[in-house]
């Protein structure tokens, strides 16, 4: 069993259209969460230019696909090195928050895996050369450890997720009023008919759908129901108590729970069609 | 010019490192993040939420009038115009005693001399709500120190 999931994970090979989407989803979320924060204006320094200037240059070449292999470490890199500054800060820093750490291992993983084999300028070059010398186009296919990191690492969330919030808490249905509350009615308990039940049920709902979506999704057949259900959560939770970047980026790195060969098939069909 | 993703894509026993160490990473985070030191910053736990609401305060205000207790309002508190200030709901959200005081002293000051200003608290914990005062005491007589 241990040498068919270190197969399935490590040595897997498979298109290489699923990563490549979303390594390019991955940079508007990173743009959306720092883009402004790490402008030289919000403090200017040197350290500041420099860190703009790199998080920009880096991520605007992993967003097009030039220089790949370069491009995608160097955004994990300087990411990476932001949420190590947010750890070490005395004071609470949004740069170390779950949705910050979620990017830096989405970049991380996807450094792993090569996605510049599909929807990049460098796959591009690749194809004019193999033209110009009568070779064939390179495949779009390769090996598929950073998909498999992302969804071990979705399954990873979800578990402990779910296991922090098995406590009366959510079965009893006050943790989701506190959150409810805090987010709208402050101090005062909603007089809304039924918002009591109704806290009850989310929250031992979502306790169950999260354990659920942490083993449900690695299995194809429940996986039509639950990938679905786990997209109206985090879809939910990003309009109701948005946290950032996470919900948005849990929803991008499901890509990551679909066959590779299947979406590359899909992406097909849907380019052909007339 | 080989690089690191030529050693993952050539040698099966460098992915399988590059796995382990990752799953391991992966689940030792969690493991010391919350269960064996929770709080600490550097093993990333999955406690989305955790702190969202927890020690917020639910208040129901009652005054006293003629024998009976009737529901009030009470004064949004005061707006703080720094980044993270108490904007919108938040300004309907006491989570501190002070907070509290002020809202009861705005109130005592408003109702009068001789107004019976009650109070129905209960404070968010992780298991549920806990009871902080039950409403009997009029807060307006002497000091508001029952917190």
């Amino acid at each position: 069993m241990i040498s068919r999931f270190v197969e399935w994970a490590a040595h897997a090979e498979g298109s290489t259209r699923s990563i490549a989407l979303i390594r390019i989803g991955l940079v508007f979320l990173l743009w959306s969460r720092w883009a402004f924060e790490v402008s030289p204006f919000f403090a200017p320094s040197l350290l500041r230019v420099v860190l703009a200037a790199v998080f920009a240059v880096s991520t605007t070449l992993m967003l097009i696909g030039l220089w790949t292999r370069v491009a995608v470490p160097a955004t994990a890199a300087v990411i990476g090195a932001m949420y190590v500054h947010g750890t070490l800060s005395p004071y609470p820093s949004s740069w170390q928050a779950h949705h910050a750490y979620l990017l830096v291992a989405g970049v991380a993983y996807c450094a792993l895996t090569p996605s510049e084999r599909s929807y990049s300028v460098d796959r591009w070059l690749a194809i004019r050369r193999a033209r110009r010398l009568g070779e064939p186009l390179p495949p779009e296919r390769g090996n598929l450890l950073g998909l498999r990191l992302i969804a071990l690492q979705l399954a990873t969330i979800y578990f402990w997720g779910a296991l922090d919030k098995t406590h009366p808490g959510y079965f009893n249905g006050a943790r989701i009023e506190q959150v409810l509350m805090a987010k709208y009615t402050g101090s005062d308990y909603p007089s809304w008919p039924g918002f009591h039940q109704a806290a009850v049920l989310l929250g031992a709902s979502t306790v169950l759908l999260e354990y659920s979506l942490a083993f449900g999704l690695f299995v194809s057949r429940a996986r039509r129901l639950l990938l679905p259900l786990g997209a109206f959560f985090h879809g939910t939770l990003y309009f109701v108590t948005p946290v950032s970047t996470f919900s948005t980026t849990m929803i991008l790195l499901y890509l990551a729970y679909l066959d590779p060969d299947d979406v590359h098939q899909m992406l097909d069909e849907l380019q052909s069609a007339d | 010019m080989r690089d690191y993703r030529d050693l993952l894509e050539g040698s099966r026993r460098a992915r399988t490192v590059v796995l382990g160490v990752l799953l391991f990473w992966m689940m030792l985070g969690p493991a010391v993040g919350q269960l064996i030191h929770p709080g600490t910053k550097w093993f990333r736990g999955w406690t989305m939420y955790t702190g969202v609401g927890r020690g917020l305060r639910d208040v129901r205000f009652l005054v006293g009038r003629n024998g009976k207790l009737e529901s009030i309002d009470w004064p949004s508190l005061p707006e703080k115009k720094q980044i993270g200030g108490r904007r919108g709901p938040w300004r309907r959200s006491i989570f501190t005693d002070a907070d509290f005081h002020w809202a009861v002293d705005r109130m005592c000051e408003q109702l009068g001399p001789g107004a019976d200003l009650r109070a129905i608290v209960r404070v968010g914990f992780n298991e549920g709500w806990k009871p902080l005062l039950d409403g009997k005491r009029n807060l307006c007589e002497g000091a508001s120190d029952d917190q």
